[in-house]
């Protein structure tokens, strides 16, 4: 019975770590393309903290990845972008949205991670001149249903830019 | 375009499920578009969605829970442009001529003079008496958006999804046909 239990709880933390490994690829990967390192941001864990307990949103856990002064990122070429951020697409973590506005200089992509269970992971992504933010997002699949019609919507939940 | 300003966003299919195909030369209109959306939403996704939606105290939650249960994909293209004439009716043309066989009948087209849009809801009719799925065309002089949804589908059904998932929305459709012509 133990080993079972024992199986169980392995099987259970490799698909976190899974799970998590797909956040921590793409902010990685973005620290090597664009030349530069994700910002420190304190409390950060308290703010989880308070996403597990109060569920802001239909989320119940985050992790959140900002980055300033994204080198070798010109302005207009989504395309680069589009070639960068394809690499992530994988059985596991499927593109959702893109969207790409010259208007407000901003770019924006979600994935999903299809556990198959009542929530499901999100991948969001958004390209802002010289910056960017990763959010990976445990969400109920009503606030994904809304999110996918919303992506500004979705990507300016944890972050905004213009803030800064 | 009276309709047209109904109609907001979103597009068509990479690989629409799939026998509608997208020309290479639409994805370009990316590059000069001012905003570009693409929504891919593929059976697997829905189905599960369709599971887990928390439809109790939202009937419009419910109804789409029970459309999306059927579905197959949700495929969906919307190109913004700042002016007019960044896309040509040979761009619109090359997916509407995909959509001229024995299996689709066209069920709306409007055509505007006065805003210069179109709008067009194709029906699949694969003969076993039900509906394969849907295509939605909507080109106006600054947006153009092409909507594939793929799956057994009830002609109200498109109503319903209309103004989810980045696809424009058709109320009143009839009405606004018979104006803007």
């Amino acid at each position: 019975m133990t080993s079972r239990f024992l199986a169980v709880f392995l099987i259970a933390s490799g698909a976190v770590l899974v799970a998590e490994s797909e956040f921590d690829h793409v902010v990685k990967e973005i620290e090597i393309h664009y030349h530069t390192k994700r910002q420190h941001i304190p409390f950060l864990g308290l703010a989880n903290l308070v996403v597990k307990v109060a569920h802001p949103a239909g989320t119940s856990e985050f992790k959140l990845a900002v980055f300033e002064d994204l080198k070798a990122i010109d302005e207009g070429d989504e395309q680069d972008l589009d070639r960068f951020m394809h690499n992530f697409s994988s059985n596991r973590l499927r593109p959702l949205v893109r969207v790409h506005s010259r208007r407000d200089g901003e770019s924006i992509y979600i994935y999903a991670d299809n556990d198959d269970a009542r929530a499901t992971r999100m991948l969001i992504a958004t390209f802002q001149r010289d910056q960017a933010t990763v959010v990976e997002v445990k969400v109920d699949m009503n606030a994904l249903i809304k999110w996918i019609g919303s992506p500004d919507e979705a990507s300016h939940v944890f972050s905004n830019h213009d803030d800064r | 375009m009276r309709i047209a300003s109904l109609l907001l966003a979103a597009g068509l299919l990479p690989v629409m499920a799939q026998e509608i195909k997208l020309p290479a030369n639409l994805d370009k209109l990316a590059a000069k578009a001012e905003e570009s959306v693409d929504v891919t939403l593929d059976g697997s996704l829905l189905k599960m969605a369709a599971r887990f939606l928390s439809d109790k105290d939202d009937p419009d939650i419910a109804k789409v829970k029970r459309i999306i249960a059927k579905l197959e994909g949700v495929y969906v293209r919307s190109y913004q442009f700042a002016e007019e004439g960044e896309y040509s009716r040979a761009d619109v043309e090359s997916v509407r001529s995909q959509l001229h066989g024995p299996d689709w009948g066209r069920i709306v087209g409007v055509r505007s003079r006065r805003d210069g849009g179109d709008v067009d809801v194709f029906l699949k009719l694969p003969g076993n008496g039900t509906l394969g799925g849907a295509v939605i065309i909507v080109a106006e002089p600054r947006q153009l958006t092409f909507v594939n949804v793929v799956g057994t589908i009830d002609p109200d059904d498109v109503t319903s999804l209309s103004g989810q998932f980045h696809i424009p929305r058709l109320r009143g459709s009839s009405k606004h046909s018979e104006e803007d012509k």
